[in-house]
């Protein structure tokens, strides 16, 4: 059945948009990842316009942030403070990340700097997971990394404005979370993003938290700096879709519930494999539309 | 049905006029009419394109119709490899081009009347030729072919001519087909009758492609309350998001 969306001003087949709306849920619901990575460029595949994408891909986000930020915030697996200060970073960087995008969008780069991105984003944390998890795979009981290592180094004890986060024990400049989450707000802007695939090692490597609350701080920060970005996006750039919004989230909350459900089946260290080898195809795909021969070498934007 | 009424009584009304008023004048004047099927295009949620029905009559002659659409600049970009990647790298900027054209002549395109008229009348796809700033002739002659050629492959210019269907000697119908990406606007159908390769009469009609319903209030709001709009979006997604929360919190 095709609908049609009243901002893209395109009908797209109804069910495609669903199937990857439960598609992007069932893998929050399994590994616990936004999925923007995913339906961005499927979206883009399907015709629809760079800019639409990624705004609306913003709002569906906050549903299934504020959906997974709830179940951690009961178990008390959320740094509200540290959370706060990446968001003073997330919100700077969402709204240079609009500019940068309506000024990519004039020159006609956008759609060369979101693949750009996306080869390389993906491509390096793919490909650092696919490597982690295969290597762990092999020696049970994995890699016990040094973490921490960066804050105790010269640069880190260096900056300013120290601060104590209790939940996560550690003391820091308040510099360098507020700097993450400027990192990706960026990316929730330019690509429509969470972020997390991101953040979520960014944490762990950098600041030295702990697993179990970087999973509910990040998501925690997420979901404001989307919702930050799906209004930003709405007044500056009219892109966001209410009715493909409404597809993707419906699509979203039954994939989530199906995801959490069969969780219990794909935990582990081939989940991870999984994960990560479905990240690098999405990079290897982006990397041929930039280095293959196009058909056509022009292209036509209606102003 | 509705729309042929119309037309008969408008023509009857025509005639009544020309007789009063006129009636001085020869009756049997060059002259073409017409009137539309529809009064609007409506795109609502289920819109995958319409067609687009008009009927007319006119005296003896060659006649052209065109519909065309609002116009829009148009950028038209060319990608070459830098550094081993594709990037766009070159653009000629078109103005004024229709967002959707298409026509339909009777008789022969060629000998219809000369390039220079139907040019100006905008008459035909081989006689577009759309203004832009760029003065290497041979880059925008390049750019202004791909324009036409993509365009033509997104539905929103022909390939070439429509057919007018006769129904009587001086009855026809034509038939236009508009995409499911048609844009939005102010559409212009116009009627051209030729003699000889002279313009003698022409014929205009104004029709609106425009969103109704639920698409139509999202898409107002969406551009008139930003601000507003932008904030529901957040509101319903949290609010679907706390709802899926507790879906699974109750199992």
């Amino acid at each position: 059945m095709y609908i049609y969306l009243p901002i893209a001003e395109m009908s797209v087949p109804a069910e495609a948009i669903l199937a990857l709306g439960v598609f992007v849920g069932f893998l929050s619901g399994v590994f616990g990842v936004g999925g923007g990575f995913l339906s961005t460029p499927f979206m883009i595949f399907l015709g629809i316009p760079p800019a639409v994408a990624v705004g609306t891909q913003a709002s569906q986000l906050v549903a299934s942030g504020v959906s997974g930020v709830l179940g951690h915030l009961k178990k008390g697996n959320v740094d509200i403070k540290m959370g706060i200060v990446m968001l003073g970073g997330g919100f700077i960087g969402s709204i240079i990340g609009i500019f940068i995008f309506k000024m990519l969008k004039h020159f006609g780069q956008i759609d060369l700097v979101i693949s750009a991105l996306y080869v390389i984003l993906l491509g390096v944390i793919g490909g650092m997971m696919l490597f982690e998890s295969i290597l762990s795979f092999f020696k049970k009981g994995g890699s016990d990394k040094k973490t921490g290592d960066f804050l105790s180094g010269k640069f880190a004890s260096k900056l300013p404005y120290k601060m104590k986060f209790e939940q996560s024990k550690i003391y820091v400049s308040a510099l360098i979370p507020a700097f993450i989450g400027f990192v990706g707000g960026l990316l929730v802007s330019i690509m429509g993003i969470g972020g997390g695939f991101l953040l979520v090692p960014a944490m762990i490597y950098i600041l030295g938290m702990s697993p179990l609350l970087v999973a509910g701080t990040s998501l925690f920060q997420i979901i404001f700096t989307t919702a930050f970005s799906t209004v930003l996006h709405a007044v500056a750039n009219h892109t966001v879709d209410l009715v493909l919004s409404v597809l993707l989230i419906v699509g979203g909350v039954i994939g989530v519930r199906v995801g959490l459900a069969m969780a219990k089946y794909f935990g582990g260290v081939g989940a991870r494999i999984f994960l990560s080898l479905m990240i690098v195809i999405i990079a290897i795909k982006m990397a041929f539309g930039l280095l293959v021969e196009p058909e056509d070498y022009f292209s036509v934007v209606v102003r | 049905m509705i729309a042929m009424r119309k037309l008969f009584l408008f023509i009857l009304s025509y005639f009544m006029f020309s007789f009063i008023f006129l009636s001085e004048i020869s009756v049997a004047d060059d002259e073409v009419v017409i009137d539309l099927a529809q009064m609007q295009i409506s795109i609502n949620t289920g819109f995958n394109g319409d067609e687009l029905v008009i009927y007319g009559t006119r005296t003896k002659g060659d006649l052209a119709i065109t519909i065309r659409g609002p116009d829009h600049n148009m950028i038209v970009r060319k990608k070459s490899k830098i550094m081993g990647m594709w990037v766009n790298t070159d653009s000629v900027e078109f103005n004024k081009v229709p967002v959707y054209y298409d026509y339909a002549i009777i008789g022969d395109e060629t000998g219809i009347s000369s390039e220079k008229i139907l040019n100006e009348l905008g008459i035909g796809i081989d006689e577009m030729d759309f203004s832009s700033d760029e003065d290497d002739i041979l880059k925008k002659e390049l750019f202004h072919e791909a324009l036409i050629r993509i365009r033509q492959s997104e539905g929103l210019l022909p390939l070439s001519s429509e057919k007018i269907e006769n129904i009587t000697d001086d009855f026809f119908k034509v038939k236009f087909i508009l995409p499911s990406n048609v844009p939005t606007g102010k559409y212009i159908v116009e009627a051209f009758l030729f003699n000889d390769g002279k313009l003698v009469d022409r014929f205009r009609k104004d029709f609106p492609v425009t969103q109704v319903g639920i698409s139509a209030e999202i898409y107002k709001m969406a551009m008139e309350h930003s601000w507003l709009y932008g904030f529901s979006m957040v509101l319903f997604a949290v609010l679907m998001g706390w709802g899926s929360h507790m879906l699974f919190r109750r199992r």
